[in-house]
């Protein structure tokens, strides 16, 4: 034919090893030996950094079930290399944080990739518990009057009809939340999970059923006790008693005192 | 230090091509050595296909007081800029999510 066959994209060969090793030859068998060779390539070299760094970055290019060895590689390298590690979290901060912006259907596999990612960093302890509840009030709140979701109040970046960042949540939570059974960590996530649950019911009802399954198997996993919301008005119950427990009597004011200070600290 | 105070700034959407060293230049007053502690700069891209949207450049600052991170948003937050192929966007300035920068005494990995 007259058109040009397809050019396939040149790749230094340091890039081609790097996408063996983490794309074909990463196991759990063999994660370790995959380690020592990313410590032994050549970290002064800014192509070969380069490409670590994307390898590291473009996290939905690894099956789903390494992301977690990805994770741990990462960890692993954080000794040494703590540059590098800085900006792969900001990055998939980042990418986060666009997912939301665009929310186009197609990046949807490499939203849930991104999230469950940095929920396996909080699991071997390359960001803290403080990064992951700021994320999930992100994800439930952006683009919503004051980070706040309200039923019946269109949002055009979360149409009621947009079940998605349920499933993000979700996977976030199923990832790392285990691990919030205690302390401050326990409380917020209680916090969080009235929250949650209030937003889930913001969304056009009744749910689509992976979604009300998924929702319930997420807070099944965390809280086998907790009362599941049927309704808006009971999550809302639900939200303002999870409230009055984290901040006490004054909760109300309490809270939106804080969001208020943080808002302004935002615009500053 | 204060733990609690935050310090590090992500500027978020420069143009696609917008290059380091043109940022550097613009924010040089308010961006150097003697005022932050560690910076980077994230190139974006131009895709080649036009369905996917374009990735904004962005750049990451720990800056070494409050006030040189107050200065630097009055100077500069909403400032619009240009990249050379015309693209021109509102940088926008927020608290990283991700408050850590690397330790400046970097442990030699003697493999």
């Amino acid at each position: 034919p007259e058109r040009p066959s397809i050019v396939q994209k040149e790749r230094s060969v340091i890039e081609q090893y790097v996408r063996k090793l983490v794309l074909v030859d990463l196991n759990k068998r063999t994660y370790h030996h995959i380690l020592k060779q990313f410590r032994k390539l050549n970290w002064e070299d800014p192509e070969s950094v380069r490409v670590i760094d994307k390898t590291f970055t473009k996290i939905w290019k690894v099956k789903y079930g390494n992301i977690h060895l990805m994770t741990l590689i990462a960890s692993c390298l954080m000794k040494y290399h703590q540059d590098f590690i800085v900006r792969i979290v900001d990055s998939t901060l980042e990418h986060i944080r666009v997912g939301l912006e665009l929310n186009m259907f197609k990046y949807n596999q490499q939203r849930i990739a991104h999230v469950k990612y940095l929920g396996e960093m909080y699991n071997y302890r390359i960001v803290d518990s403080p990064t992951i509840f700021d994320t999930l009030y992100t994800i439930v709140g952006f683009g919503h009057e004051g980070g706040r979701p309200q039923p019946g109040r269109f949002t055009p970046l979360d149409p009621v009809d947009d079940y998605f960042r349920i499933r993000l949540v979700c996977t976030l939570l199923e990832t790392c939340a285990a691990y919030f059974d205690r302390g401050s960590a326990k409380k917020k996530l209680d916090l969080f999970l009235g929250f949650f649950q209030y937003y889930v019911f913001t969304k056009l009802t009744p749910l689509p059923m992976e979604i009300e399954f998924n929702v319930h198997d997420t807070l099944q996993m965390l809280r086998p006790n907790l009362k599941v919301c049927s309704n808006l008005e009971e999550a809302a119950t639900g939200l303002t008693e999870a409230m009055t427990t984290a901040f006490g009597e004054l909760g109300l004011n309490h809270f939106e005192q804080e969001r208020e200070e943080d808002d302004d600290e935002r615009r500053e | 230090r204060d733990a609690n105070v935050r310090t590090k700034f992500v500027i978020r959407r420069l143009p696609p091509l917008y290059t380091e060293a043109e940022f550097k230049n613009v924010t040089a007053e308010y961006i150097n050595p003697e005022t932050v502690e560690w910076s980077y700069y994230v190139q974006g891209k131009m895709h080649r296909s036009k369905s996917t949207p374009m990735t904004f450049s962005r750049a990451y600052a720990k800056f070494k007081d409050v006030e040189s991170l107050i200065a630097f948003n009055k100077a500069f937050g909403g400032k619009v800029v240009k990249d050379a192929r015309g693209n021109e966007s509102a940088m926008q300035i927020e608290f990283a999510p991700y408050e850590k920068v690397p330790r400046t005494k970097v442990k030699v990995d003697s493999r």
